[in-house]
């Protein structure tokens, strides 16, 4: 698995590199990097595994392809096994959610799945997605990896509103709720809420503590985050669709750390003492909104084992039970 | 060149016995000598 912190990269060189190697390759370009219990937005990451991993490149540039290329990758799939499908994708791709969909299609919700979006904070598009086919843009790969791997996922935030019915989208630009301009319905909820003004700073600033939660039928929320507006509709960072309910969420540190907690704690369970070292997949804007004191959230999920992973634009994960999600501002821990 | 970080020589052996990681190479300062050298270490250790 070979990862790389976003920045200034001769993109071609590295490239080379990569499709020159004799090593199955799988990996991306990430905002950040985690080693050794701490966060790097420089330099590379690069993770041997025991095993020789069967890596296919899927390009996301129409829907029936991607269902096409999934098919032809031929992953060898141990149903009910301990292993799991590992997958990082290109997180602006526009076919990233017909990809997952297809991925859940093709596999099914008897495996265990991680990954990560990969790419930059800038949110300019870029070619991102590693494997021996060098530096990809609107791309995913897929590696089944054999070997046990244990899962936890959460995230920790908590609704301050009712739920609003998304009635106009268009793919990541939430136009309406309750039929009324999206910006509007969640800039009440947000200003009364903080008693602050999205006059007086940037959207990000006050947006990163009120992500929107995609209430699920067990209870649970897959949070999508909002990132930018026009003072109309709202920008996010992955899709929502026209009939599901949305609910303003917030959190604090202690409740992030909360959830970073209990997603360790899940991994952990799951894993029942075959591994000492993780895997973490943390969301960038976690990172943003804790600031100086994410450090205290990476002590929460590595709990004095060593810990390493990567900053991402959006999570993906399955523990093997329920529907293939793409989170934002969540925490996937994976023990291996 | 910038530093590689070898975390597997630094874990205990209980530990590399209980991971699927074979090899974690780490550098805080991109350049192609380390990216290099990482590759190639792992290139030695999955030909050997």
């Amino acid at each position: 698995m070979v990862f790389i912190a976003d920045g200034v990269l001769p993109v071609d060189a590295i490239h080379a590199r990569l499709a020159a190697s004799s090593l199955r390759l799988i990996g991306g370009i990430f905002p950040g990097l985690l080693h050794e219990n701490k966060a790097f937005t420089t330099g590379f990451l690069m993770i041997g595994l025991h095993e020789t991993l069967n890596v296919s490149l899927i390009p996301l540039n129409n829907k029936p392809s991607i269902t096409e290329h999934i098919r032809e990758a031929g992953l060898i799939i141990e149903r009910n096994s301990q292993g799991a499908l590992i997958t990082f994708v290109d997180a602006l791709a526009e076919g990233k959610g017909d990809f997952i969909e297809a991925m859940y299609n093709q596999y099914g919700t008897t495996i265990r799945y991680m990954g990560g979006g990969a790419g930059s904070l800038s949110f300019q598009q870029m070619p991102c997605v590693l494997s021996n086919h060098g530096i990809s843009m609107n791309s995913a790969v897929i590696a089944w990896c054999k070997k046990p791997i244990s899962i936890g996922v959460a995230h920790g935030w908590e609704p301050v509103s009712e739920a609003f019915k998304v009635t106009e989208v268009r793919s990541r630009e939430l136009i309406t709720l309750n039929w009324r301009p999206a910006f509007e319905v969640y800039r009440e909820i947000v200003e009364a809420h903080a008693s602050k003004s999205f006059d007086a700073m940037p959207f990000f600033d006050l947006a990163k503590s009120y992500p929107f939660g995609k209430a699920l039928v067990q209870g649970e929320f897959v949070i999508r985050d909002p990132f930018a507006t026009n003072q109309a509709s709202i920008s996010l960072v992955d899709e929502v669709h026209e009939g599901e309910f949305l609910h303003v969420m917030h959190g604090q540190k202690a409740s992030l750390l909360t959830g970073a907690r209990a997603a360790s704690q899940l991994a952990r369970e799951a894993d029942q003492g075959l591994h000492h070292q993780i895997f973490c997949i943390d969301c960038i804007s976690r990172s943003l909104f804790l600031g100086e004191e994410f450090s205290e959230e990476l002590q929460a999920i590595s709990n004095h084992e060593q810990m390493f992973g990567i900053l991402s634009i959006g999570e993906i994960a399955n523990t093997g039970g329920s529907y293939l999600e793409l989170f934002n501002k969540t925490v996937v821990v994976a023990r291996l | 060149m910038s530093v590689l970080i070898d975390v597997f020589t630094r874990m205990k052996s209980l530990d590399r016995k209980s991971t699927n990681m074979e090899r974690v190479l780490f550098t805080e300062d991109f350049t192609f000598e380390a990216f290099d050298a990482a590759l190639s270490e792992l290139e030695l250790k999955s030909s050997a």
